[in-house]
């Protein structure tokens, strides 16, 4: 048993599963993520599986503390997105669903990069039904973006690996930057392979397809999608370009960015996917940083990370789920009907949002600790912002605009059952943590040397961060500064390509239709002119159609001989 | 009521500052309400700044459906 790769149970089981009846086809999408943990636990560090193809060594498992640490936190998000999809009476959604998590572990396992590349590229093409499953036309075009996107970023990583391998004769999946270089000095093949990771972890402007794609995913599809993909990423650049200076200041800009567009966007799924880049940043930010403290932060910041945000995005569902909207417009005072999704969604926002005794401040603060430990403060300056950035948009926008506030009228049943025990499962494992951190820190890649609760004055500041980040939110909410929420959408550098772009080969196509149209006029005018002299010279009255009289040529002959006559004699 | 509330809490925090000792690795870090000021200055701008962004980038939602 523990000789099979990691995540194939998944691969496997999933494509059994349409052979069972339809009503049983979730409970078993349940069973799959408990098999494949139980598997995990009998997996030991430092095992490995290799085989050679063709005369390359390839290493399809390698099981060691950073793989295992993803594997856990996989399954556990699987399992509880199964639990929330226990409704669900789609076999598409649960054979992707299966095989989307089985080839995301297979991923964080797989110890080459030629089987990376592949678990890469069936992510991509798994998860896609998740967002096409919704069966509109939206979701439609949203997901062929998508795809477009994910196998490009597949491509790139392909390419990457050809050069890397022609460069350095390996491709074992390691660092791939050394201490001491950075990418200014790193090859083709190296960058290529850091684009690759940098699309799927949404970097600044590689980050589109995330709050483009996922809005647009089924209820249940989003709560997959917003656990593994992007932390797929985070698992590969902590492998292989852990300490790459440049990382931090793409994190940094990661983080700030999107609580911009956080704040004034009105579908709430939405707001929540530009939650999820600013979290990235932090990772990333850590993964740059580089130092034992700092990749210890990233990493437990993934896994913390995944749970609430797939809480967030549960309790979003659930809303959706019942009203049928996720409009911030539509929606307020869903409290009186939906009082435990509003108490799971609140113990994620206080999660995400770092309180002290909540999942996120014990994962934070070791990648925070990093950061000043570092004297990185421009840095820690950016960070602090992004965390008052996260309450604004995570911590109070979320739970505030759908279940407060304005009174929306809507009146509706409580989640069923089975949603409210994976939320509250989410829920207990983010107060958990957060109140015994040491759970967490064990199954860390690093030791951990550090307690988060230890200094008072370190919760106590990062309470007054948040409460007087709050107390701002109600002062502009009371002096109505705060921008109302409209039924409207924002721009973002999807514009480019779903405008610009499509406008411009537009204005092409037309252009060149032009120049033909021309062309053929030309071209007529000029063929009707020759046509017209050809037929003044050759036509029934042209010169040389003429008749000729008999006597003229009897002339012209004698005129011909006397010519000839004369010739001769001379 | 609830605003209220908030606000004796954020003054309680700030009062309890300076009974706690707290560590600083900056300077800067350890002024006296420091994280409470920068918290709520942080969040006044990017709302402020997040509401101008609307001006440039918001669309009708049926803006890509044409």
């Amino acid at each position: 048993m523990s000789s099979l790769p990691p995540g194939l149970i998944l691969i496997l089981g999933g494509l059994v599963l349409p052979v069972l009846p339809r009503s049983v086809q979730a409970k078993g999408a349940l069973v799959l993520p408990v098999l494949g943990l139980l598997q995990l636990l009998f997996l030991s560090e430092g095992m490995s599986v290799d085989v050679e193809i063709a005369g390359y060594s390839l290493l399809p498992v390698r099981v060691d503390k950073l793989s295992l640490v993803f594997g856990y936190i996989f399954y556990i998000a699987a399992f509880l997105a199964a639990l929330y999809a226990l409704h669900v009476r789609d076999t598409t959604q649960h054979v992707a669903a299966m095989m989307y998590v089985g080839s995301a572990i297979g991923a964080v396992f797989a110890g080459d990069l030629i089987t990376l590349f592949v678990y890469w590229e069936i992510t991509a093409l798994t998860s896609v039904f998740l967002i096409w499953a919704n069966r509109s036309e939206r979701a439609y075009r949203a997901g062929l973006r998508y795809l477009v996107i994910q196998i490009g970023s597949g491509v790139l990583l392909l390419s990457g690996i050809l050069f890397y391998f022609h460069e350095s004769g390996s491709l074992l999946f390691t660092q791939l930057i050394g201490p001491g270089e950075s990418l200014v000095t790193a090859g083709p093949g190296v960058w290529l392979i850091f684009l690759a990771f940098g699309i799927k972890c949404a970097f600044p402007l590689l980050h589109n397809w995330l709050q483009d794609a996922y809005p647009q995913a089924t209820i249940t599809g989003a709560v997959f999608l917003s656990a593994f993909t992007t932390k797929l990423a985070v698992y590969a650049l902590a492998r292989g370009f852990p300490g790459t200076e440049a990382l931090i200041g793409i994190g940094v800009v990661m983080t700030l960015f999107p609580i911009f567009f956080a704040v004034i966007e009105n579908d709430l799924r939405k707001v929540l996917c530009y939650s999820l880049n600013n979290q990235l940043g932090f990772m990333v930010v850590g993964i740059g940083i580089g130092t034992e403290l700092a990749l210890n932060g990233a990493i437990a910041h993934a896994f913390v990370h995944i749970l609430y945000k797939a809480l967030l995005f549960m309790s979003m569902g659930a809303v959706l789920y019942r009203t049928g909207t996720i409009r911030a417009s539509e929606l307020g005072g869903l409290y009186r009907s939906m009082p435990w999704t509003a108490a799971f969604c609140i113990v994620g926002a206080m999660s995400i949002s770092a309180f002290p005794l909540f999942s996120g401040f014990v994962a934070k603060s070791l990648t925070m600790s990093a950061v000043i430990e570092g004297y990185y403060v421009l840095t820690f300056i950016g960070l602090l912002v992004a965390s008052a950035g996260v309450m604004e948009h995570s911590g109070i926008k979320i739970p505030y605009f759908a279940f407060f506030g304005r009174d929306s009228g809507i009146r509706c049943r409580e989640a069923p059952i089975h949603m409210c025990l994976a939320m509250g499962i989410a829920a207990v494992l983010c107060i958990g943590i957060g109140c015994f951190p040491d759970l967490l820190y064990a199954l860390l890649p690093y030791p951990v040397d550090y307690e988060p609760y230890a200094d008072f004055g370190h919760s106590l500041t990062q309470f007054q961060l948040l409460l007087f980040a709050a107390l701002a939110f109600a002062v502009l909410l009371r002096m109505g500064l705060y921008p109302p929420e409209q039924n409207a959408i924002n721009l973002d550098t999807d514009w480019f390509y779903r405008r610009l772009a499509p406008n411009v080969i537009h204005s092409i196509t037309n252009n060149l239709a032009n120049v033909t149209d021309r062309l053929t006029a030309t071209t007529r005018l000029a063929g009707r002119t020759l046509m017209r002299s050809v037929i003044r010279h050759y036509g029934p009255e042209g010169t040389l159609a003429r008749t000729w009289p008999t006597g003229s040529m009897v002339l012209w002959i004698a005129v011909l001989l006397a010519a000839s006559l004369v010739l001769y004699f001379v | 009521m609830i605003f209220r509330l908030l606000l004796a809490l954020c003054i309680l925090l700030v009062v309890l500052e300076l009974v706690v000792h707290r560590h600083s690795t900056f300077p800067w870090e350890g002024w006296l309400g420091f994280y409470a000021v920068w918290g709520f200055i942080s969040l006044f701008g990017v709302v402020i700044i997040g509401k101008q962004l609307r001006r440039f980038i918001k669309r009708r939602e049926d803006y890509y459906d044409e």
